[in-house]
């Protein structure tokens, strides 16, 4: 199962290549800088930073992008506990237990929870993918189109039942999501919902859409309040307070497995990734735990499941993009970007006769993961200046900031007008207590539903028998319908229960 | 409270937006049958919009049978107050930001739009209201002119 040769060979890899060490610190802060602020996704800073690469030999490009990645699946976590905007998609979950926390002043220790969580994460990520490449990638390339897209459609559902009390609001803002996605040309070439909107041919601009409905519209509902903390005391960041969150973490280890595990999984399916696993995660934590009303009261758990599953998902998607050149997302797709500028072709044929080097980028990576922690812990106290920034200076800034974001990632002006639209939709979103993620998500999978749900019609020439051939399926479909029945049977159990709720951490 | 008597409420802000959502869903699926009713252009539009209209048809019921207690009900709304338009203002702001971008570029409409958020949400210091806007106008556009491959359009900077 590991070729012992190619250890060997990744080993002098990285004792010889001094420009992968230098690369690895300032990819690293990168992307905490980058995750952390909202509207700056961490493919987006990825992308920002691509060009420079071309100045750098084929592995130490891949070292600082992955350390950018790295980076990224814990800076989103900041904003996202201290703001409740999530840095990045992929920190999404991270907002139901981490702003609560710090609502009551338990930030720092949020933000200790998030860090440790990140760490262990991302090295259990690449821990498995260092034991799993090979038999990972025969089983992902079993995966047809309709079992990828079961496992999109019961991602979206979940998200969905996350929120028990408005399952219907939740469905309409995942489909509602999906149409959006689909917008423009399909796989099978028709061209259709630009409404004469030449923008539109390609479908909505993701980024600046996704932008829109996570920043503006959180940041809309900031306005007329002075800090992001109201109490002073509460916005103090304490070192010991923070190193006793990095503690707490390890009073939850099966959290962090379960956590990482949902990670990788989820991570090496393609057009899932992070930004799905994360609310996986944090749903499967919350349906297992004895007390699940604690959770969205700012319950340590769902910050350690949301933080672990997020950061290994990037061992898993690398996974996919190392055996089979298939990207998990917008950071592996600049990963794939940055393979093709050094002329090299991700695949099995990369695996098979580099894999000395496919060693040295996981290796490369763990020890990415444990200058996290230290350099984690020294950022958390800058990126955490924001909760002392005045409000009234922040909220124009950051949208400021997004727009000039939306701007690079389109190139025109219709990113900005995405951003506008958008955030106006978000806001009327959170407003009639939609579930946003489930928008966002539906816009991110909109596209591979449709696609995968072509491949399969054609595949099964529209047999519905066809799903009986396909086992792995049919498991997904139950949990997707199980995920679905879950709110219902949880309300109906709670009528025929009496007995509060108690409250973590409160 | 008086919990035994409730009375209807519903919240028609919701049925509005609601409606909208479904609106532009039909919208979606009308002008993608007018391009192509063949089954690979309507595969997944028609049935999500069909489920669109069946979930608007159990939020319009939930909402029709919303209830809250009477004591609630009469209870007086809250008083309006200037600063209920501060959000509102805002997005106005951030809209003719965006025409602004249009017209002429990042920098001016950068400043005007961060001076007139500043003075929007009770600021008064004229070194806040018009210094920062300055400083961080002129910090980020030429941190992105460094950063990005292509112009950003611009009047002065």
């Amino acid at each position: 199962m590991i070729d012992f040769l190619a250890v060997s060979g990744a080993l002098d890899i990285l004792s010889s290549n001094w420009t992968a060490w230098a690369v690895i610190i300032p990819g690293l802060l990168l992307g905490l800088i980058g995750g952390s602020m909202p509207g700056i996704s961490i493919s987006m800073t990825m992308a920002i930073f691509l060009p420079l690469t071309l100045y750098m030999d084929f592995f130490s490009a891949v070292m600082f992008l992955t350390a950018i990645f790295t980076g990224g699946g814990f800076g989103g976590s900041v904003p996202a506990v201290l703001m409740n905007i999530p840095g990045t998609p992929s920190a999404v979950a991270t907002t139901f237990d981490g702003y609560p926390m710090t609502q009551q002043g338990r930030h720092n220790e949020a933000l200790g929870l998030a860090l440790f969580a990140s760490c262990i994460g991302t090295l259990a990520g690449y821990v498995l993918l260092f034991l799993l490449i090979e038999p990972l990638s025969i089983a992902v390339l079993r995966l047809g189109p309709l079992e990828m897209l079961v496992v999109a459609l019961w991602g979206l559902i979940l998200i969905a039942a996350l929120r028990g009390r408005h399952v219907a609001r939740g469905l309409m803002a995942g489909v509602f999501g999906v149409l959006m996605g689909t917008l423009g040309m399909n796989d099978a070439g028709y061209l259709r919902g630009t409404f004469g909107i030449d923008v539109l041919l390609d479908g909505v601009p993701t980024i600046p859409a996704i932008m829109g409905l996570f920043v503006a519209a959180q940041l809309f509902n900031l306005i007329g309040r002075d800090y992001i903390v109201a109490d002073e005391g509460s916005r103090r960041m304490s070192f010991r307070l923070i190193l006793a969150g990095v503690r707490e973490t390890m009073r939850y280890p099966g959290v962090l497995l379960r956590g990482s595990a949902i990670g990788i999984i989820v991570g090496a399916v393609p057009g899932v990734g992070s930004s799905v696993s994360n609310l996986l995660s944090y749903a499967e934590t919350r349906r297992t735990d004895p007390n699940p009303a604690s959770f969205g009261t700012g319950n340590p758990k769902g910050v350690v499941a949301a933080e672990s599953a997020n950061s290994s998902s990037e061992g898993g998607s690398m996974a996919t993009l190392l055996a089979l050149g298939i990207p998990g997302g917008g950071g592996t797709a600049i990963l794939l970007a940055a393979f093709a500028t050094h002329n090299i072709v991700g695949g099995p044929k990369f695996l098979a006769d580099h894999k000395d080097i496919v060693y040295a980028i996981i290796f490369g990576n763990f020890i990415q993961a444990l200058l996290l922690l230290g350099i984690g812990l020294a950022f958390i106290h800058v990126a955490s200046g924001i909760v002392k920034v005045p409000l009234r200076l922040l909220v124009p800034s950051v949208m400021v900031l997004s727009s000039f974001g939306a701007y690079s990632i389109t190139g025109n002006l219709s990113g900005p007008v995405t951003l506008l639209v958008f955030s106006l939709l978000g806001w009327l979103l959170a407003r009639y207590d939609y579930p946003v993620a489930a928008t966002v998500v539906g816009l991110l999978l909109g596209r591979l539903v449709e696609s995968e749900l072509l491949h399969s019609y054609q595949l099964s020439a529209g047999e519905v028998s066809f799903l009986l051939q396909r086992p792995v399926a049919m498991v997904f479909l139950f949990l997707l319908v199980a995920s679905l029945l879950a709110p219902f049977l949880r309300q109906w159990r709670g009528r025929s229960r009496i007995g509060p709720a108690t409250p973590v951490g409160g | 409270m008086n919990e035994d008597r409730l009375v209807r409420s519903t919240n028609w802000g919701h049925v509005a937006f609601a409606t909208f959502l479904l609106v532009l869903c039909l919208g979606y699926l009308w002008e993608s049958a007018s391009k192509s009713t063949d089954t690979e252009n309507l595969l997944l539009v028609l049935p999500a919009t069909g489920l669109a209209a069946l979930l608007y048809l159990i939020l319009l019921f939930q909402e029709l049978r919303a209830r809250r207690s009477a004591d609630e009900a009469m209870e007086a709304p809250a008083p309006f107050t200037w600063s209920k338009l501060k959000t509102p203002a805002i997005m106005f702001l951030f809209g003719l930001y965006m025409l602004g971008l249009t017209y002429a570029g990042f920098d001016i409409p950068t400043f005007l739009f961060i001076a007139g958020a500043l003075a929007v949400q009770g600021e008064r210091r004229p070194l806040i209201v018009f210094g920062y806007p300055a400083v961080f106008t002129v910090i980020v556009v030429w941190g992105m002119q460094k950063l990005l491959p292509f112009p950003i359009p611009t009047l002065l900077l």
